[in-house]
C-alpha cells in the first residue's frame, strides 16, 4: 500500500486531536454547584420571575440528588451507589436495588415531605417494579429498568408518577408570597420530588453503565475495520470505489417498518476494476534480436482488469484476518523486438501486498511480473537496480574482461 | 460531580476542521445569555458542547486517491517507467491528483455529498465514526449521575445523524442484552437546513426510528425533533422534510414533540449558514425550550423578541426607511410650508 505509515499517522494524529478535543469538552461536562451557588442561582432565577417550578426544573441535575448535594437522603443513597460502582466491570446490582429500596422507604415514611399522597403511592408501585427487575438483572433499558422515566417532562410530570405535578406541587403555593411559609414548605416538597428522581435515575444511569460501555467498544470496532477496509485492503481508485458500492448488497434484516437494522456490515471483499499499476517484468530470454540491449527485467505498465480480493474479520479486536485475490492483467513492457500485450493472472496477498506476483503470456513468452508498492518502490529501488544494471553492465563491457 | 446537558454539534458540507464549532457555540452562548428566563444559570453551568467532525474521513478517502494517482504518476515518471510512455500520461495523472486537492468547491462540498449518498462504504464509515464519538463522550460522563444530551445539526449532518441514529437505536443489543432507546437518547434533536430526506440512502427519513416520542415509545430516537427551514435557504428545497400532520403519530404531535420552525428574516446573503438560522429567535427559541423541556421562553415572549430580531434585518429595516421616507416625499409644487419640515426631517434621519 502506498504511503501507508505516513497515511496512518497523519489519520492517527487528526483522531488523537479529536480524541483531545472530546475528552476535554467531557472533563468540562461535570460541574459540582456547591449548596450556596445553587440557593443563589435559585433566588435569581425567582428575582427574574421564573415560575418557582421552572426554577426547580432547571436545577435538579445541578443541585438536588446529585452528588455534592449535602442532603440527608442523598448521602444516604450516595453511599449505597458509591459501593456498587465497581472498577471495569458491571455495578453491583444487589447494591443498586437496595438504593431503590431505601428511597421507596425513606418517601414512604415521610407524608409530610412527599405530597401529594397518590403521587408517593405511584413512586412505591414504581420503585418496587424497579427494584425488583435491577435485583433480577433485567437488560438495561427494557423492563423496569429505564432512566428516561424518571426525567421530567414539560417541567412538570414524571412519566412514572403522572399524579404528581409540579407546578401544582410548587407554583401554586408560592403564587402570592415567595416568602410565606406554604411557599418555603411548597419549594421544599418540589425539591424532595425531584431529589428522590434525580437519585432514581442516577441508580439506573449507573445500572446501564456497562452495557453503554459495550457499545462504544462495539462502535470503535466497526470505525478500525471500516478503517482497515479503506486502509488495509487493496486500494481503490474512485471508479472502483463506486464499483464496490453498488455491489454492496443489502444483507440487513428489516424492521416492522421495513426499514433496515442496525448499520451497514463491513464488506469481507472487494473488486478489483480497470485498476492500473506499475511493475517489473522478468522473463528468461530478454529479446530474440540479436542485437538487443534489453535486459531480462523491464519495467512495464498494467491494468488488472477485473479480479476480487477477500478477507475475513476478526469481530472481537476490529482486525482484518487474512486477504487474498486475484485478477486478470493486462501488462505491456517496450521491448526492442517484442511489445505485444500480454495477458495472465496477478494474484495478492495482504501478506505480501507490497510485492504482488503475477504472471502473463505475451506472443509465446511466459512472463513473470511483480508489482511493487509503487511510490515507495520506484522512488527507492527501481533507481538502485538501475543502477546496479549499469554497473554490471560496464563491468561486462570493461577492456579487463575481454 | 453532575453532568452538564451535551450538545453535540455535527457540521454540514464544507472543509471542516476540529475547530469548526466554534462559532455556532458562541451564537448559541451568546443568544442564550439575552434571555433573563434563561440566564439565572449561566450557560457553561448547565451545557457543555460537543463538536463532532466526520470531514476527516472524506478527507482520509481523497486523500488516498490523491496519493495513488501521484503515486502512479511518479512511478512512470521515476523509472522512465516504460520506455515510450508519453510524457503526457505522467502530466496527466499529475492533474488528476491534483485535482482531488481539499480547496475546491467541488472536492469540498459536492464530493463530499456524492461520496455520503452513491458510495455505501463512505456513508458506513461516516456514521460509525459520528456514532463512536457519540458514545465516547456518553461514556465519559460520570455515570452515577443523570445523563441528558442534544444535538443540533445542519445541513448534511442532518442526513449523516438520522442514519446514524436509526442504524444506532435498532442495533441488536451487545451480550448485555441492552435497548439502548430505555438508556439514553437525546432530548432534542435539531435539524437545520434539513437534508435528510433528499440524502435519503437505505433508510426512509418517514418511517425510521430517527423520530419524536414519549419516554413510552420503546423505538423513537429522540423525545424532540425541531425541522428549521429557511424560505430562501435552497439546500433544503429539494424533496424537504415535509413529514404529513400525523407523523410520526398524532399522538406525539399533540403533545409537541415535533416542532416546525420555517424562517424568512434575511440577515446576511448566505442563509444557508448554520449561525444565520441559530440568530433567529424561531430556530433558538425552541431550542432552548426543548433542551430544557419546558417552556423557558413563552409564545409571547418569542412573538416580541422576533418582532425586535425581524426589524434589525436588512430587508426590514429596508421597509422601514421606505416607509419614512414616503412620508417625507414632496410634490412638484410643494410649498415652503412643507419643503422645510420635510428637509429638516430628511437631515435628521
Amino acid at each position: 500500500m502506498i504511503t501507508t505509515h505516513a497515511e496512518r499517522g497523519a489519520f492517527a494524529l487528526v483522531h488523537g486531536i479529536l480524541a483531545i478535543l472530546l475528552l476535554t469538552a467531557c472533563a468540562s461536562s461535570a460541574y459540582a454547584l456547591d449548596a450556596a451557588t445553587c440557593a443563589a442561582r435559585e433566588q435569581a432565577g425567582l428575582a427574574a420571575g421564573v415560575p418557582p417550578s421552572g426554577v426547580l426544573a432547571d436545577l435538579a441535575t445541578l443541585c438536588y440528588g446529585i452528588s455534592d448535594d449535602a442532603n440527608p437522603l442523598t448521602k444516604e443513597a450516595r453511599a449505597i451507589l458509591d459501593k456498587a460502582k465497581e472498577k471495569d466491570k458491571p455495578a453491583d446490582i444487589v447494591k443498586l436495588a437496595s438504593a431503590l429500596r431505601l428511597l421507596r422507604t425513606r418517601i414512604g415514611e415521610d407524608a409530610t415531605l412527599y405530597e401529594p399522597t397518590a403521587a408517593r403511592e405511584e413512586f412505591r408501585v414504581a420503585l418496587e417494579r424497579y427494584e425488583a427487575d435491577v435485583g433480577r438483572g433485567v437488560p438495561a433499558g427494557t423492563g423496569f429498568t429505564s432512566p428516561l422515566q424518571w426525567q421530567l417532562q414539560n417541567g412538570d410530570t414524571l412519566p412514572t408518577a403522572p399524579s404528581l405535578h409540579l407546578r401544582s406541587v410548587v407554583d401554586e403555593p408560592c403564587r402570592a408570597d415567595l416568602a410565606a411559609d406554604a411557599c418555603k414548605l411548597a419549594l421544599d416538597r418540589g425539591k424532595a420530588w425531584l431529589r428522590a428522581a434525580v437519585l432514581v435515575e442516577s441508580t439506573l444511569t449507573l445500572y446501564a453503565a456497562a452495557p453503554l460501555d459495550e457499545l462504544r467498544k462495539r462502535s470503535e470496532l466497526r470505525l478500525a475495520m471500516w478503517h482497515a477496509y479503506r486502509d488495509e485492503a487493496l486500494p481503490q481508485f474512485p471508479w472502483e470505489w463506486i464499483l464496490n458500492s453498488v455491489l454492496m448488497k443489502e444483507s440487513r434484516d428489516k424492521d416492522t417498518a421495513g426499514q433496515p437494522v442496525g448499520p451497514q456490515p463491513v464488506p469481507t471483499s472487494q473488486i478489483i476494476f480497470l485498476h492500473p499499476g506499475v511493475g517489473l517484468e522478468w522473463r528468461d530470454e530478454p529479446d530474440d534480436a540479436p542485437t538487443s540491449t534489453d535486459s531480462n527485467t523491464q519495467p512495464i505498465m498494467y491494468l488488472e482488469i477485473l479480479g476480487r480480493n477477500r478477507w475475513s474479520w476478526d469481530e472481537t479486536t476490529g482486525k482484518m484476518i487474512g486477504g487474498a485475490g486475484v485478477s486478470l492483467v493486462a501488462t505491456y513492457a517496450d521491448r526492442e523486438a517484442d511489445d505485444d500485450v500480454g495477458y495472465g493472472l496477478i494474484f495478492h496477498s495482504r501478506r505480501t501486498k507490497a510485492y504482488t506476483l503475477g504472471v502473463t503470456r505475451s506472443g509465446d513468452t511466459t512472463n513473470f511480473i511483480v508489482n511493487a508498492d509503487l511510490a515507495e518502490f520506484f522512488k527507492d529501488r527501481l533507481a538502485y537496480w538501475r543502477e546496479a544494471e549499469e554497473k554490471i553492465a560496464a563491468v561486462r563491457a570493461s577492456p579487463l574482461l575481454e | 460531580m453532575p453532568n452538564k446537558h451535551l450538545i453535540f454539534l455535527v457540521h454540514g458540507i464544507g472543509d471542516h476542521a476540529a475547530n469548526w464549532s466554534e462559532s455556532a457555540q458562541k451564537t448559541i452562548k451568546d443568544q442564550y445569555a439575552t434571555y433573563a428566563q434563561l440566564s439565572f444559570i449561566p450557560f457553561d453551568e448547565r451545557f457543555a458542547f460537543v463538536p463532532i467532525l466526520y470531514n476527516d474521513e472524506f478527507e482520509a478517502l481523497r486523500k488516498k486517491w490523491r496519493d495513488s494517482t501521484a503515486a502512479l504518476g511518479t512511478a512512470l515518471a521515476g523509472g522512465a517507467a516504460v520506455k515510450g510512455t508519453d510524457a503526457q500520461i505522467v502530466s496527466d495523472l499529475n492533474d488528476i491528483a491534483k485535482a482531488t486537492n481539499k480547496d475546491t468547491f467541488i472536492n469540498t462540498h459536492v464530493v463530499d455529498v456524492l461520496l455520503y449518498v452513491f458510495a455505501r462504504q463512505t456513508a458506513g464509515t461516516v456514521r460509525e465514526s459520528v456514532r463512536k464519538q457519540i458514545f465516547t463522550a456518553l461514556t465519559a460522563l460520570n455515570r452515577a449521575e443523570p445523563i441528558t444530551w442534544s444535538i443540533i445539526a445542519h445541513s448534511l449532518g442532518t442526513a449523516v445523524i438520522h442514519d446514524a441514529l436509526h442504524e444506532a437505536y435498532s442495533d441488536k443489543p451487545t451480550k448485555f442484552g441492552e435497548k439502548l432507546a430505555g438508556i439514553t437518547r437525546p432530548t432534542l434533536l435539531a435539524m437545520i437546513a434539513n437534508v435528510s430526506r433528499v440524502c435519503e440512502t437505505d433508510c426512509d427519513v418517514y418511517k425510521s426510528r430517527t423520530r419524536p416520542g414519549s419516554p413510552h415509545d420503546p423505538d423513537a430516537v429522540c423525545r424532540f425533533y425541531m425541522n428549521a427551514h429557511h424560505d430562501w435557504d435552497p439546500i433544503p428545497k429539494p424533496k424537504a422534510f415535509r413529514p404529513a400532520l400525523h407523523w410520526p403519530s398524532i399522538a406525539v404531535r399533540m403533545q409537541n414533540l415535533y416542532v416546525d420552525a420555517p424562517i424568512s428574516e434575511i440577515e446576511q446573503q448566505n442563509v444557508h449558514d448554520l449561525d444565520h438560522y441559530l440568530r433567529n429567535p424561531l430556530v433558538h427559541v425552541p431550542i432552548f425550550n426543548c433542551m430544557l423541556n419546558r417552556i423557558a421562553i413563552d409564545g409571547d415572549t418569542l412573538k416580541t423578541v422576533h418582532a425586535r430580531f425581524a426589524a434589525q434585518t436588512p430587508l426590514d429595516r429596508f421597509g422601514e426607511w421606505v416607509a419614512t421616507l414616503k412620508k417625507f416625499q414632496l410634490g412638484e409644487e410643494a410649498s415652503w410650508k412643507s419643503i422645510l419640515p420635510a428637509w429638516a426631517a430628511t437631515l435628521k434621519l
